[in-house]
């Protein structure tokens, strides 16, 4: 056999990557690739994963990862988290840190759902209490969360009260009736992240934003159902901390975005610095999905602004369909919310840039840490956490399929090397139209239903698209987040329902 | 007239890809306008043309035209809930280029209409029109 022969077969055996030559091994769990591997790279790009899970990475996260390397004022490292995956501009799971007196702005690094993100919430329910009415728990949330391509939103809101939500956020649909005051201790930047200017959203933004408030969405947006299990506890403190408490204990985890309004916005900003880059700043990517301007810019700040309006109201659209998820269950079990122990456990982003202050050469600096399919994960003591998680650092969500469930987990000190990130969800393994060959909707439903779990959707071609085997392992994810030292496990969760647009 | 597309695999996991192939920039667009339908639709054919609007977009670069003219049909698709595909196209080359148009559909019904997944944005992730020979074709990256 030739060596030619010899690499050929290594090659579709997925033993050799194209590109894994020139990565360098830092320990078990991180890669490096050396800024001296493309002209232009700043600084070496690094990427937290298993051996396997860096193999089966496609040659794009690579190119992508080195690209975003580049980017004005970027500290440190490019990163990308175990479940990278090809993007537009940043790969899905890229975080960059960036020095925003000296550097940039970039839409690529933060995704066109702003403020994707999941919310996770508590009930004082069990399994056997759930299980005799989970079919009708089901239906009846999947006729009352709009969900799905046009389905029309909750709310319609006047511009005055759509502009007060950009600002408000979550605490806006608290102030209307739509939540409880304590629900903001447990979200991220407290629901309603500061900085929002209404003035730099489009007209265009908004008339695609004013149908969809709180609304589920589609693809890979759901609303499930789950079950902690006493044996999927691993750290008993904290879940208890965290407000599982009970054998068996019922949850609720919501993942949904920004819609329209975020998606508009993300595109808007990119036209507008794609044609200003260079004849206004002189700069220039190798990539046009990493179109930036400088933080302190003009374009810079408007589109900012603009930007933590669609985190806003992201926001206020988990806020409300929680609300609805609360009345669902009120209605059904015929008890308060309240009685029914319905709490927020937290809500997490995926999709964000903000200003943190990190530890940079031994001095605090404010950062603009760019988080791309990728989930901030604070250690316990730092100041941004609600009280009763200063101890026990921050609850961290990574969702998974509907077949495999998702897990729980805290940030924890070692997590700093990162900028307290680590990983949001498996990443796929096949394409949306291989799924689709190999798994059918209403066969799938009817599988799972077998298996107790039990599903509505919008779309069966969707469902179909959505199979846990379209998914790289969970499991094998949150491994890699634990021994890398980016976040630890609490919890796992298996599904019992779910409804999807 | 020479429309199709098809969706292409070997691009992206996470989202949509297609190419959309045309004898004419006129065509190509037509074409690439019908893959977003059948990317989001099951049954494209069933999008019946009760509503009009007119579309006048223009940009230096055909593949931004191209661009902008299918970010259009998503803007439409959740502002005002319609559906909609190319009635009539010119498109004139130029400095910039120029599009001018009709466009026809109706509202969504989702009783009618059994969607596969809703597109959120075009992308210009490795996004091209091109000539080759004397055929059109593009290659686009939808982000669901």
């Amino acid at each position: 056999m030739t060596n030619g022969t010899l690499l050929i077969i290594l090659i579709s055996h997925g033993y050799l990557p194209m590109q894994l030559k020139e990565v360098k091994k830092i320990h078990d769990y991180l890669y490096e690739v050396p800024k001296e591997y493309k002209r232009g790279m700043l600084v070496p790009a690094r990427i937290y994963a298993t051996r396997p899970l860096l193999e089966k990475m496609d040659d794009a996260v690579f190119d992508q990862i080195t690209n975003v390397a580049m980017l004005p004022g970027i500290q440190r490292y490019a990163l990308c988290m175990p479940d990278g995956h090809s993007g537009y501009g940043f790969p899905i799971g890229g975080v960059a840190a960036i020095n925003p007196e000296k550097g940039v702005i970039s839409p690529g690094g933060i995704g066109f759902d702003i403020n994707c993100g999941i919310r996770l919430v508590s009930t004082a329910l069990t399994l056997d209490e759930i299980r005799p009415h989970l079919q009708e728990l089901i239906d009846a949330l999947f006729s009352r969360v709009p969900a799905g391509v046009g389905s029309g939103g909750m709310l319609k809101l006047s511009r005055n009260k759509m502009d007060e939500a950009m600002v408000k956020g979550a605490r806006w649909a608290v102030e209307n009736g739509y939540g409880v005051k304590e629900d903001l201790e447990c979200i991220e930047e407290f629901g309603c992240i500061s900085g929002a200017d209404p003035r730099s959203v489009s007209e265009k933004a908004r008339e695609r934003g004013k149908n969809q408030i709180g609304t589920l969405g589609s693809g890979n947006h759901f609303l499930e159902i789950q079950v902690a299990r006493r044996e999927n506890i691993f750290d008993e403190k904290r879940a208890r901390a965290f407000g599982i408490h009970l054998d068996d204990q019922i949850v609720v985890m919501i993942h949904t975005g920004s819609r329209g309004f975020g998606h508009q916005i993300a595109t808007d900003y990119l036209n507008r610095f794609l044609s200003v880059m260079q004849p206004k700043y002189g700069l220039s990517m190798p990539d046009r999905e990493l179109a930036c301007a400088p933080f302190y810019s003009d374009d810079g700040r408007a589109y900012f602004e603009a930007m933590n309006c669609a985190i806003n109201i992201a926001f206020l659209n988990r806020q409300l369909i929680m609300h609805r998820v609360r009345e669902v269950f009120s209605s059904l079990f015929r008890r308060s919310p309240e009685d029914l122990g319905i709490r927020l456990v937290y809500d997490v982003c995926h999709n964000t840039a903000k200003l943190e202050r990190h530890l940079l050469g031994g001095r605090e600096q404010e950062l603009l840490i760019h988080r791309k399919g990728a989930t901030r994960a604070f250690c316990p003591g730092m100041r941004d956490l609600p009280e009763r998680y200063r101890d026990t650092g921050q609850p961290v969500i990574i969702g998974g399929s509907m077949e495999s469930g998702s897990y729980l987990l805290a940030g924890v000190p070692s997590g700093e090397e990162a900028f307290y990130t680590t990983a949001h969800g498996s990443g796929r393994a096949l394409s949306r139209k291989q799924a689709r060959k190999r798994f059918h909707g209403r066969e799938l439903q009817s599988r799972l239903a077998e298996r107790g779990i039990y599903v509505r959707t919008a779309s069966y071609s969707g469902l179909a698209e959505e199979a846990g085997a379209a998914y790289k392992d969970i499991d094998e994810v949150v491994h890699a987040t634990q021994r890398a030292g980016l976040s630890t496990p609490v919890a796992r969760l298996e599904p019992l329902g779910n409804i999807k647009g | 007239m020479a429309i199709s597309y098809e969706i292409v695999d070997d691009i992206t996991h996470a989202d949509i890809a297609f190419r959309a192939y045309g004898d004419t920039l006129n065509e190509l667009f037509i074409s690439a306008a019908l893959a977003l339908l059948s990317v989001m639709l099951e049954n494209p054919e069933s999008v019946q043309p009760a509503v009009r609007k007119t579309i006048i977009l223009e940009h230096a670069e055909r593949d931004l035209l191209l661009y902008h003219f299918l970010q259009e049909l998503i803007f439409y698709k959740d502002s005002e809930f319609l559906l909609l595909k190319p009635a009539s196209l010119i498109i004139v080359e130029g400095e910039p280029c120029q599009l001018h148009g009709t466009l026809a559909g109706e509202r969504i019904d989702r009783e009618r209409h059994a969607f596969s997944v809703d597109v959120k944005a075009v992308t210009m992730h490795r996004l091209s029109v091109e000539r080759t020979g004397r055929k059109w074709r593009a290659l686009v990256v939808l982000d669901v």
